[in-house]
């Protein structure tokens, strides 16, 4: 049995902001040690789990999800030993006060801290309809500045404090579900597979860098010189004020100028078969995910993502639809079965 | 040091147009290296052989400029930028073409005298640059219609510190070439790219870099200084002059490689060299297209602090520059281990 | 000291209980009587060598938080406030939802991906929700209701040289009331120690306590703000972390008896306990109350100083508390000859 619960909380707690995902991969290269058969970390910090096929013509299904994490790093200290940050990634500064963080420390043991605010009786009317910025945000460890300054500097790494909560029917909250809980995805298809028979390797890329500029996935397809990739990424769930995948309805499958036409029938295909629910999510601009990257690697690469509803983006309350992850282990489990040597002739355009 | 400094900040090289200084930093380094070339954007590439893996350095020979695009009936020259002005910056500087015609950028007063000084309104567009032409054929005799200018601003030594246009990114040209002319002994294959349009968008690193697929990358350049500098100074940017070389950690354009600059800082402490972290909330360096080099590229970036960026009067602290080639040369000596 | 788990516990004005019920049962063995008001105050009574005089020491059991206000259709909670909170503080925040199930929710947020002036437009309080997970209001019923209490979800903890809880204002007073009662000393007068409600919805609890008690000489104990960061001016510092307990000059609605303003004072130079003076007036607490309540009184407010007060997160020092103990233990002792001057 694969312990979702288990490895969504033990990997949405682990420290991984862009460029720094090492724990996170040691963590995976653990567990998903006994489902591959080789694995290696490349330049960029990404990790590569390979599932060999039984195929003749070694073929190579690349699947990409980035494990790192949107925060912040110090952006300098204070009188008092407080911290200014910088964010590393994309993070709402309307979110952050009296959000708790880490910060971590030159010997990597993480503080907690907690961002200042200013108490209702204090505020100045003015005040109250200004949006927080990063000039105005500061981060209080309790620590007094002499130690703050041995063990924190310019650059130290930053994450949010979050701890993975289930909520009612099936859905969980938690930080850095984009992207980790893809990854979990990744590690129960690679568990899937152990009594699968399929013909092509499978290349599980755990690519660093994305929310920086989707770096790990690009380089480690630049390496890796797939067949085809499918790139796995959160998208928009719906919720108040925004229609868009909705949660527990299965995942969505991006379609567009991003994505090979071939793969997106294919595994829409095998959905309708195996009764596995989805939704067809649009996506005008290539870009922002994993796929992006990838699509446009030496002489292109056939493409196509696969989307897991999430609410409250980049936010410490990111909430998913464990059924959601569920469904596209089945899904992928199932277009991966049916990738065979004839399938490469297929991705010719007439 | 300061001599070459000279030299190459007076030479007038926008993005696109790095002839000249191209020639000044080729003549000054070609004895002292087994390979040199220039490739098909410009950039000009010099490799010192070594037995151990590829180590690239990078410095961008290009700075920001100016374009004439247009001459008007009263012979007044419109121009574009070339590389990032804030237009606000510019009323009243003076300019110098790349034909040595010179004039200095006005703007109308009519704007000027709307609410006082409207600066909104302030753009190319309502720039222009007179350079003392009674009519438009005086003016088209003077300038063509493409021609590059840059400011006209020449070095300053102040004593402790040095002042002119172009500090960004002659200064890191200056030091390249001194590691070049210097350099006894080293493990590595060592790759020097003085590259090109890097004020454009990054342009001539990302394809010299691709064809010498390096192990390791560093980038020279020069980066903003914050309110520990000067009073009023930005609140998100930490770095001051006098600090010592920066060590990037992040802009906009790369995480720095983790593990590289922790070597880096071993280096700098064995040798007594002071350093600072950079965090810049914007802009980015060579760096940044380095790092995602086909499989891509262990990288960072090692930045000269300098204040007024992209102004006529970049100013840089003598003992960062100094400091800063004790660091490049150190690593330059060493071998990386990460 | 059990201030650790008076913090953990839920306890939002009018919601009282579990605080009540928690205190009640530390202080059992060090009271001469015990009673609960009709609006939840908790007093207990500790017999003095002379009972010609009342005295009373008073600290609020209740926290701000929140309450269901409306279940959509969809499933979503929405809530009102219950105390001062801005609303900047809530998004994407943790909270317990304190039904006949006990259920965790998230305030949610656009992501910033999809709001379209996110620089524009400060967080308003009507925009904000809570998720738990429910698709529908059908999945909520038996669960929770309208007027559920809702309180942060945060739990105490050690930060460097500081604590960290939820709810410091003002249980950090209960805390002192409680271990100031187990020291068992026998009071020159009668004193109540009151363990009031209802303080922040505009001080409703210690009304009440004070028309019963009828005082001649209060202390109230707080938490209150410490602005102390480098991004306040320092002129709205009001209290600063480490520095000791606050005497209070004034607040909001109430200046405070110079008399007393020296007593304590006088009281703290000569045990040489630091102290500092509450630098603003902004804010109010229950002295103002039990001050000009019925005869009036003569009442003075010490107070700890905690930062982010009305926030999930509120820090304090350790030094404060003791120093805070210290002062409030003297006082207690020696009140008499104040009233005696």
């Amino acid at each position: 049995m694969f312990d979702w619960e288990k490895n969504l909380q033990q990997i949405t707690d682990l420290y991984g902001l862009s460029g720094e995902e090492s724990s996170v991969i040691q963590w995976i290269q653990k567990e998903i040690a006994p489902f591959v058969d080789e694995s290696y970390v490349n330049t960029l910090g990404s990790f590569v789990a390979i599932k060999k096929g039984k195929g003749s013509q070694r073929a190579k299904l690349m699947i990409s999800t980035h494990i790192d994490e949107i925060g912040f790093v110090v952006g300098a200290i204070l009188e008092n030993g407080f911290l200014r940050v910088e964010p590393r990634g994309g993070v709402d500064p309307k979110i952050l006060q009296a959000q708790e963080c880490f910060v971590r420390d030159i010997h990597n043991e993480m503080i907690p801290c907690v961002f200042s605010t200013v108490p209702p009786h204090l505020v100045k009317p003015e005040e109250r309809t200004k949006v927080p910025s990063y000039d105005t945000l500061i981060l209080d460890t309790g620590l007094e500045e002499k130690e703050v300054r041995k063990r924190i500097h310019v650059g130290s790494g930053i994450i949010f404090k979050s701890s993975f909560t289930k909520l009612l029917s099936d859905h969980y909250a938690g930080k850095t579900l984009d992207n980790r809980s893809c990854a979990v995805i990744s590690m129960a298809v690679a568990h899937e597979l152990m009594t699968v028979l399929h013909d092509w390797d499978v290349y599980f890329v755990f690519s660093s860098q994305e929310e920086v500029g989707t770096k790990g996935a690009g380089t480690s397809a630049w390496e890796i010189e797939p067949n085809v990739a499918i790139a796995m990424d959160v998208g928009f769930g719906s919720q108040n004020g925004h229609d868009g995948l909705p949660l527990g309805k299965g995942p969505g499958i991006g379609i567009g100028p991003n994505f090979t036409p071939k793969i997106v029938n294919d595994l829409r295909e095998c959905a309708d078969n195996k009764y596995i629910p989805f939704t067809l999510e649009p996506c005008a601009r290539p870009g922002g995910t994993d796929a992006g990257s990838i699509q446009i690697v030496r002489s292109g690469i056939p493409t196509a993502l696969l989307s897991l509803p999430l609410r409250y983006m980049h936010t410490p309350v990111e909430v998913l639809n464990l059924k959601d992850c569920k469904y596209i282990v089945e899904l992928l489990t199932a277009y991966i079965k049916t990738l065979n040597d004839e399938y490469l002739e297929g991705l010719q355009w007439s | 040091m300061k001599d070459i400094l000279k030299q190459f900040v007076e030479i007038s090289a926008p993005s696109g147009r790095e002839e000249p200084i191209q020639k000044a930093i080729r003549a000054s380094i070609q004895p002292y290296v087994d390979e040199i070339r220039t490739d098909s954007l410009g950039n000009l590439i010099a490799h010192k052989k070594g037995n151990g893996k590829k180590l690239l350095f990078d410095a961008h020979m290009d700075e920001i400029g100016f374009v004439a695009t247009y001459i008007d009936d009263h012979g007044f020259v419109h121009i574009e930028p070339l590389g990032g002005h804030n237009p606000v910056n510019l009323p009243f500087q003076r300019i110098c073409f790349e034909y040595g015609s010179k004039g200095t950028i006005g703007f109308e007063s009519e704007i000027l005298s709307k609410n006082g000084a409207d600066r909104k309104e302030v753009s190319f567009d309502t720039l222009y640059v007179d350079i003392g032409a009674r009519s438009k054929n005086e003016a088209l005799s003077k300038i063509r219609i493409g021609e590059t200018a840059t400011y006209d601003s020449p070095f300053v030594d102040l004593g402790n510190r040095y002042m002119s246009k172009a500090m960004d990114d002659r200064i890191a040209c200056a030091l390249l070439v001194k590691l070049i002319q210097t350099l006894q002994t080293h493990h590595h294959d060592l790759y020097f790219v003085f590259a090109t349009q890097e004020e454009v968008g990054l342009v001539g690193s990302k394809a010299a870099s691709y064809g010498i697929e390096p192990d390791f990358g560093i980038a020279l350049d020069v980066t903003a200084t914050g309110f520990e500098d000067t009073p009023k100074g930005l609140k998100r940017v930490p770095m001051k002059l006098g600090a010592g070389p920066a060590i990037k950690i992040q802009d906009r354009s790369m995480i720095a490689n983790h593990n590289l600059n922790q070597w880096i800082q071993t280096v700098a402490d064995q040798n007594r060299i002071p350093y600072q972290f950079e965090v810049l909330p914007f802009g980015g360096t060579n760096g940044g297209v380095i790092q995602t080099t086909k499989s891509g590229v262990y990288t960072t970036c090692i930045s000269i602090p300098t204040r007024y960026l992209h102004s006529p009067s970049e100013m840089v602290d003598v003992m960062d520059v100094q400091n800063t080639l004790q660091l490049v040369k150190a690593i330059a000596e060493k071998e990386i281990v990460l | 000291m059990v201030l650790k788990e008076l913090c953990n516990l839920p306890g939002i004005s009018g919601y009282e209980n579990e605080v009540r019920t928690f205190i009640r049962h530390e202080i059992a063995d060090f009271a001469d009587e015990i009673k609960i008001d009709c609006l939840g105050n908790l007093m207990v009574k500790k017999r003095g060598h002379n009972c010609s005089k009342h005295i009373m020491y008073l600290a609020h059991m209740d926290e701000v938080g929140l309450m269901v206000e409306k279940i959509d259709s969809n499933g979503i909670v929405k809530f009102s406030t219950v105390g001062g909170i801005l609303p900047s503080i809530l998004p994407a925040s943790r909270v317990t939802i304190m039904g006949k199930k006990t259920l965790q929710g998230v305030i949610g947020i656009l992501p910033i991906h999809l709001q379209k002036n996110a620089i524009m437009d400060p967080i308003k309080m009507d925009s904000l929700y809570i998720d738990v997970g429910a698709s529908s209001d059908k999945d909520l019923q038996g669960s929770i209701e309208m007027g559920d209490p809702i309180v942060f979800n945060t739990a105490y903890e050690e930060y460097g040289r500081l604590w960290k809880a939820k709810a410091f204002d003002d249980r950090v007073g209960c805390s002192i009331m409680i271990d100031m009662l187990k020291q068992n000393i026998t009071p020159a007068y009668d004193t109540w120690f009151v363990f009031a409600t209802q303080e922040e919805v505009g001080l409703r609890g210690s009304a009440t306590a004070t028309y019963q008690i009828q005082p001649d000489f209060a202390v109230v104990l707080e938490g209150t703000t410490a602005c102390d960061n480098p991004l306040v001016e320092r002129n709205r510092y009001t209290t600063q972390l480490g520095k000791g307990p606050a005497i209070s000059i004034a607040h909001n609605g109430f200046v405070f008896s110079k008399k007393i303003f020296d007593f304590f004072k006088s009281v703290s130079e000569k045990h040489q306990i630091p102290y500092q003076i509450k630098e603003k007036v902004a804010g109010g607490n229950d002295a103002t109350n039990i001050g000009k309540g019925e005869k009036g009184s003569y009442v003075g407010s010490l107070s700890v100083p905690v930062r982010y007060i009305h926030s999930p997160v509120s820090l304090m020092h350790p030094e404060d508390y003791q120093n805070t103990l210290q002062l409030a233990l003297a006082i207690y002792q020696e009140n008499h000859s104040f009233l005696t001057l």
